[in-house]
């Protein structure tokens, strides 16, 4: 009941177009250009920010085909097989991957966990789209994982450890590892969510093998209570991680890797009170990088260089994505932002303009792509 | 011994302010202030170190079982240990839903109750045990425990385990292994019992939101896990803990049972003790707890913090998923499912109760909600 509720609400919001502009001038921005990618976006969405119920992948401009979930999805990609097929992660601790035909909302494989080991929530593919890497955890150990599946069948073909406790993205590189971002934060399932370990955390970026699965390198900040929890590199290869702060002291919520080192963005006092304690996704368009300030409600920029940028209000604010040249954006208010970015525009050399926002009525899902198979 | 005088004189100020709150509010007698290392103290020393030795005794008298069946067999000595084993996994299954203190520290139950078993596992490993091509310290936890000993023991398509020497020599190994386990963390529960003594005001906190977070864990896992997943195919029994040896549904009353004992105590209430006459009634039997060494469950916490209306809806809905998982049939989903559906209606109720309204008046984070963070 509760599904079909969730699913004519949006339907209708969708064909009748009755977004609500949460800004004025927005809204006039929208009503000046119609957009048809307006809600081209892969992702997962519920029926309510608060307490949800009811969970949904799809395409969010073609909602009636999405697919249904046991509980809150979270990483989300096409597959590489330009089939037409996704594949989509649990929410972390999470218990299920599955992958189906987008279109028709057809389940094609799955996977669920059982006592052995459960889901952090992200997940990766080889280019050549044979095979599937996810985020997990050991359960009787407590060790973090890289799971290694068939991209196509999402049969187990292995699991190796990722260098740390409590992973969450991971992501294919540029020149062929696979990074993962160890947050470093225990949790068990006989307590679900509850931080274990806050006194003793050790977060940090590896960089696995691919093929061996052996760990190549391992990258930490100078402080142990910023769990590192997103990647995303730019086309020219900088590669950066959003953080989440789990001490007293405030600090930016970005970090570059700099050669060996894990090194912050620079922020000043104002700008990291701004940003808060909690990041919950990093993109890369052109030379820089936008990070989703969830809590705080903006979102904030750094060049490559890790010069501070433009800070965008976003309340909500968690996926983003490149999209079309653009920065899309959405949040647990079914929120979606598009913002043109020019990296050569001011003084500072980073600009960011917020051209459009709507609002749809669900509560969006953490992280999203673009609603069509990317180009190579 | 400063640490303690003063934390007995800030109990007695906390006693009393919830006495003169409890009495200016509903004018019935106070219930007293249990706090969260009391009702910790009290679970540690009346049900989980009790339990956990007697449970080691069953596991090492299994061991014997199934070597005597092995050394002997027919069908008197096979069903002989077959009984220990569902007396043994009946006593593991209470148990398995109060992971608290050491048990939730060394991971016992994880190595001990791997569910669901994975047959060509077991059979590879037994197999590559007793041809020597597999040490015992390369055997994963995924090819041992209770559940793969039930697989041994009493799986239809398997040949008999007296009819076959490796299995039989894998089983006993098996057994003695958990009961060694077993008896391994039996010092750690006095450990854990003594420092319960110690705890400060941080302690306390913690072990509430331990407490109530494995609580609303074990409700979750037996509604989840245990139910609505292997709901999902009706017609296919083998989903259900504990299907081999036909102990489905005594399973799952086990298991709530033991979490039962952590939300009501040893002291469970009747359904229908909601207006103040029972509030006060159970007020009487919480002290009676406190004052006679009884075991107090998270409704006399409640209780003790004024808390006297929720403690109430605790016990009626405690008293309506047990009803709900009473009336399931020994086989869960032989009637289609439809009793599955309400028990798990009952537990989702419970939960919500449990993670909402109760950890929101006890102040303490939940860890199982679907709206927070990534």
């Amino acid at each position: 009941m509760a599904t079909d509720l969730l699913r004519r609400r949006l339907i209708a919001a969708l064909s009748s177009g009755g977004l609500l502009a949460a800004y004025p001038m927005l809204a006039h921005a929208a009503r000046r250009a119609p957009d048809a990618n307006a809600h081209a976006l892969l992702t997962c969405w519920n029926d309510s920010p608060t307490r949800p119920a009811s969970f949904r992948a799809g395409r969010l401009d073609t909602p009636s085909s999405a697919l249904e979930l046991p509980a809150r999805g979270h990483d989300i990609a096409w597959h590489p097989a330009a089939d037409g097929s996704a594949v989509v992660a649990a929410r972390r601790p999470g218990s299920f991957l599955v992958r189906w035909h987008v279109a028709s909302g057809t389940e094609l494989a799955r996977f669920e966990t059982d006592d052995e080991s459960r889901f952090e929530g992200h997940l990766a593919f080889r280019p050549d789209g044979r095979v599937l890497y996810a985020t997990e955890t050991d359960l009787i150990s407590g060790d973090g994982r890289v799971g290694v599946f068939d991209a196509l069948s999402l049969k187990r073909l292995d699991a190796w450890p990722c260098g740390g406790i409590g992973p969450h993205a991971v992501k294919w590189m540029a020149d062929g590892r696979l990074a993962v971002a160890n947050g470093g934060i225990l949790t068990l399932p006989e307590t679900g969510r509850v931080k274990r370990n806050l006194d003793r955390m050790d977060p940090s970026l590896s960089f696995i093998d691919p093929q061996s699965g052996r760990l190549l390198t391992q990258h930490r900040l100078p402080d142990a209570f910023m769990s590192v929890r997103h990647i995303a590199q730019t086309r020219a290869g900088h590669i950066a991680v959003s953080l989440q702060n789990e001490g007293e002291v405030g600090r930016p919520l970005f970090a570059l890797l700099d050669g060996e080192r894990l090194r912050y963005g620079e922020a000043d006092a104002d700008l990291v009170e701004h940003c808060g304690g909690y990041a919950g996704d990093i993109a890369a368009i052109d030379d820089a990088f936008a990070v989703s300030c969830t809590r705080a409600g903006v979102t904030a920029m750094w060049s490559s260089a890790g010069l501070p940028g433009p800070v965008l209000p976003t309340p909500k604010v968690c996926a983003i994505t490149s999209f079309q040249g653009r920065l899309r954006a959405t949040g647990g208010g079914g929120d979606i932002w598009d913002v043109a970015v020019n990296a050569a525009a001011s003084a500072g050399g980073l600009a960011a303009t917020l051209i459009k926002h709507e609002q749809l009525p669900v509560a969006l899902d953490n992280h999203a792509c673009s609603a069509e198979f990317p180009a190579s | 011994m400063k640490t303690r005088f003063a934390r007995a004189a800030t109990s007695r100020l906390a006693l009393l302010a919830t006495l003169l709150l409890s009495n200016a509010a509903s004018a019935v007698p106070p219930a007293p202030f249990v706090s969260p290392a009391q009702w910790m103290s009290a679970l540690g020393q009346q049900v989980l170190a009790p339990r956990y030795a007697e449970l080691a005794r069953s596991a090492a008298t299994l061991a014997e079982r199934i070597e005597v069946s092995c050394r002997a067999p027919d069908d008197a000595t096979l069903e002989s240990a077959r009984g220990v084993w569902r007396q043994t996994a009946l006593e593991l299954r209470v148990l398995s839903a109060l992971p608290l203190g050491p048990a939730l520290e060394t991971r016992i139950l994880r190595r001990l109750d791997f569910w669901p078993t994975r047959p060509a596992q077991i059979e590879s490993s037994l197999r590559g045990k007793a041809d020597g091509t597999l040490p015992e310290a390369r055997i994963g936890v995924t090819a041992k425990g209770l559940p793969a000993l039930e697989y041994l023991l009493f799986d239809p398509d398997r040949v008999r385990l007296d009819a076959d020497p490796a299995a039989c020599a894998y089983a006993t190994w098996l057994a003695r292994e958990i009961a060694s386990e077993l008896d391994a963390i039996q010092p750690a529960w006095s450990a854990w019992i003594d420092n319960l003594n110690e705890a400060d005001a941080a302690t306390e906190a913690q072990l509430l939101g331990d407490g109530v977070n494995i609580l609303i864990g074990g409700l979750d896992t037996l509604r989840q896990k245990y139910l609505e997943k292997p709901a999902r195919k009706p017609a296919d029994k083998s989903a259900f803990d504990a299907w081999r040896s036909a102990q489905e549904r005594a399973h799952l009353l086990a298991f709530f049972n033991g979490l039962r004992l952590g939300l009501q105590g040893a002291d469970v209430p009747n359904n229908d003790e909601q207006n103040n006459q029972d509030l006060n009634k159970h007020a009487l039997n919480d002290t009676a707890r406190l004052e006679g060494k009884a075991l107090p469950g998270l409704s006399a916490i409640m209780r003790g913090r004024g808390l006297l209306e929720l403690a109430a809806r605790l016990d009626t809905q405690t008293a309506a998923v047990s009803a709900a998982l009473q009336a399931l049939p020994s086989s869960p989903a032989a009637d289609g499912g439809a009793a599955i559906a309400r028990a798990t209606e009952a537990l989702a109720a419970l939960q919500g109760l449990l993670a909402r309204e109760a950890a929101d008046r006890l102040k303490v984070a939940v860890g199982f909600g679907e709206n927070d963070g990534d």
